[in-house]
């Protein structure tokens, strides 16, 4: 189910990227709490200069790293110490505006050993990978590197669900 | 002491690119990041940024560094260890970046 924080979210990062669109078809399950989408939209998405920040939502056990702005080639620094022990089982990435030519790729690192490569092709703007199963202990941490680039790709979000 | 003025939380969030979104599906309404645990420090000692050297509370950790310092955020009280030394919080009182 569509929930009001992912409708939010989206508005959030289409009047950040300037591009405000809707597509798709809003089913009869959404329920939109104004409430809740305009506190999203005043907390969420501040642009800036930024590494890789994060968002942890704590129902649906998930974090998200972002690198806003046109992207480039870069070893993340910022780091997400998992709570406890944690099983990655989905990665999605998302980019604000679809990279050409080439794939924009990302790594994902526990503890700055590579653990896995993720890419977003050409043209596209997401990826999904689910299925998986990372095992990520307590006291061991998550960074994100971009790898590669397609060219124009800009603001890539990699989140991570995980039990 | 915690970061508690929203203000200061969220711009202090911008400038330590920590965007803190946390919400509550069985409740449907979003909790606002009303209090943070923040501390920084000069060390780049694995062995003192590590987040067992600060907590062994079963938190989340975001750290991340900037200008040659890290900085370390909790959104529940670390109860931070620091035996080295090395930390320093900015709390609702103060402290600079």
């Amino acid at each position: 189910m569509t929930r009001s924080r992912d409708i939010a979210t989206a508005i959030s990062k289409a009047v950040q990227a300037g591009t405000l669109t809707a597509t798709g078809t809003l089913g009869s399950s959404v329920a939109l709490d104004s409430a809740e989408v305009q506190s999203v939209i005043s907390q969420s998405y501040v642009r800036g200069k930024i590494d890789l920040a994060y968002i942890e939502s704590l129902a649906n056990s998930h974090i998200q790293f972002n690198q806003e702005g046109t992207l480039s080639v870069a070893t993340g620094t910022a780091r997400w110490y998992a709570p406890r022990n944690i099983t990655i089982n989905k990665v999605e990435g998302f980019l604000g505006t679809a990279g050409s030519g080439s794939a924009t790729t990302f790594a994902t690192l526990i503890n700055g050993s590579s653990s896995r490569t993720d890419s977003i092709s050409a043209g596209a703007t997401t990826s999904s990978t689910t299925g998986l199963s990372i095992s990520v202990s307590d006291g061991q941490y998550l960074t994100v590197n971009i790898t590669a680039i397609g060219t124009s790709a800009a603001d890539l979000s990699v989140k991570f669900y995980y039990t | 002491m915690s970061l508690t003025d929203s203000a200061t939380i969220i711009n202090m969030g911008q400038r330590l690119s920590m965007d803190l979104q946390m919400d509550s599906d069985l409740g449907s309404n979003l909790i606002s990041p009303t209090e943070i645990w923040l501390y920084k420090t000069a060390s780049d000692s694995d062995a003192h940024i590590h987040k067992s050297a600060l907590t062994k509370e079963e938190i989340a950790c975001w750290e991340t560094r900037i200008h040659g310092k890290w900085y370390a955020g909790f959104t529940a009280d670390p109860k931070l260890i620091d035996s080295a030394g090395v930390w320093s919080e900015i709390d609702s009182a103060g402290g600079a970046l």
